[in-house]
């Protein structure tokens, strides 16, 4: 899928050691990539395409071949150009690290890319896990919508309409912004079925 | 309505009025909740489909998600969507009040059958503290017959609706 030929390598790029996750470690074993076959395979093979791996989360939603492809639909919704690929890893590893998410597996994966991939330092990615206010290799404009994304998650009701003006008036349109809630709340989702499920690391 | 400009429906692409005619049909109007979808066309498209495929479902398993996304609401507290889903539950599925009262103390009071109340507490188990579903979890839901297909179909519908309970939170979704 073309909306994702900009991350082909970043996954790749962001895991440099491969673990070796069953499906079985799930509570509801899933369809490897090995064993996969028709509509799944082909849906597989198009993340490996994209991605350069198929993550366990993903792998995990061959449980339900029909939820497989809708949940490949989602990332085609999902695209948008103007949220950057640094903006959205560090958004789904802030998300992800939430009180009451805490998901290591989405952490962990998240903080591969930033590393690997947008070389960043340990040091600032523990610091934007706290508090996104503080993300320095992102320009203002990129992390004001950090802080917007994280923010919805966090405490939704605060969210006012001079947050929203704010991002328009430096240069946001209202798709950009749903796009990006609607990104952040699908992460806090995802670790909902990642903890449920105890799907295992992968990398 | 909304923090966010949704666009009028009569300025919608043909794209767009085609879903929402098909909303309209199915629903007898356009909820504002699905109106805030219109601001990312992809999305509401995606939103959409899976709404529909609920909605084709045997009625038992429509008002079992139903039920799912109204306790789900609560549990996120999101008003705009414990309205939509009590109303739906009231006036589509014969759901009385006091048993929306009852079932929102414990979700072991919905009325439901065995077989889907053991989905919906699994659900909801999954959404209020994830780390303590376990091994036994899927063993008594086996016992029952429910495929992991099952399984997993209810947790996904559970855990999206954090996606759409935290969108028209965040975005101040008008009640209607």
């Amino acid at each position: 899928m073309k909306l994702l030929t900009k991350v082909t390598t970043i996954t790749a790029l962001a895991l440099s050691l491969t673990l070796e996750a069953t499906a079985g470690d799930s509570l509801i074993p899933y369809t490897e990539q090995k064993d996969a076959k028709g509509e799944v395979k082909a849906i597989y093979d198009q993340v490996q395409g994209a991605f350069g791996m198929v993550p366990a989360p993903i792998l995990q939603h061959s449980v339900s071949p029909a939820n497989l492809k809708a949940l490949w639909a989602q990332f085609g919704a999902m695209h948008n150009e103007n949220l950057s690929q640094q903006l959205q890893a560090m958004m789904r590893m802030t998300v992800a690290a939430s009180d009451g998410l805490d998901c290591d597996y989405c952490v962990g994966f998240n903080e591969g890319m930033l590393i690997n991939m947008f070389k960043m330092d340990m040091k600032e990615i523990n610091a934007v896990k706290k508090d996104p206010h503080v993300a320095t290799s992102l320009q203002e404009k990129d992390k004001k919508m950090l802080i917007f994304m994280v923010d919805a998650v966090r405490n939704p009701k605060k969210v006012d309409k001079a947050q929203v003006d704010a991002l328009r008036k430096l240069g946001w349109t209202d798709k950009d912004i749903f796009d990006g809630v609607k990104m952040s709340t699908q992460m806090a989702a995802m670790t909902l079925l990642v903890d449920t499920l105890k799907i295992p690391r992968d990398f | 309505m909304s923090l966010l400009h949704i666009p009028p429906v009569e300025e919608a692409t043909d794209d767009l009025k085609e879903i929402f005619t098909e909303i309209e049909s199915m629903m007898g109007r356009v909820p504002n909740g699905l109106k805030l979808w219109s601001v990312s066309p992809r999305a509401l498209k995606a939103q959409w489909a899976g709404i529909r495929s609920i909605l084709s479902r045997p009625k038992e398993e429509q008002k079992l998600y139903a039920i799912i996304r109204y306790l789900a609401s609560d549990e996120n507290g999101c008003t705009y969507c414990i309205g939509l889903n009590g109303g739906m539950l009231i006036n589509y599925y014969g759901v009385s009040q006091d048993e929306l009262i009852a079932m929102r103390k414990a979700p072991s009071n919905a009325p439901l059958d065995k077989r889907n109340k053991a989905l919906l507490i699994f659900a909801m188990k999954a959404i209020k503290d994830a780390d303590s579903v376990s091994a036994n979890d899927i063993e008594l839901l086996s016992k029952l017959g429910i495929s992991e297909e099952e399984m997993f179909n209810i947790v996904l519908a559970a855990s999206h609706m954090f996606v759409v309970n935290t969108l028209f939170k965040t975005f101040k979704v008008e009640q209607d």
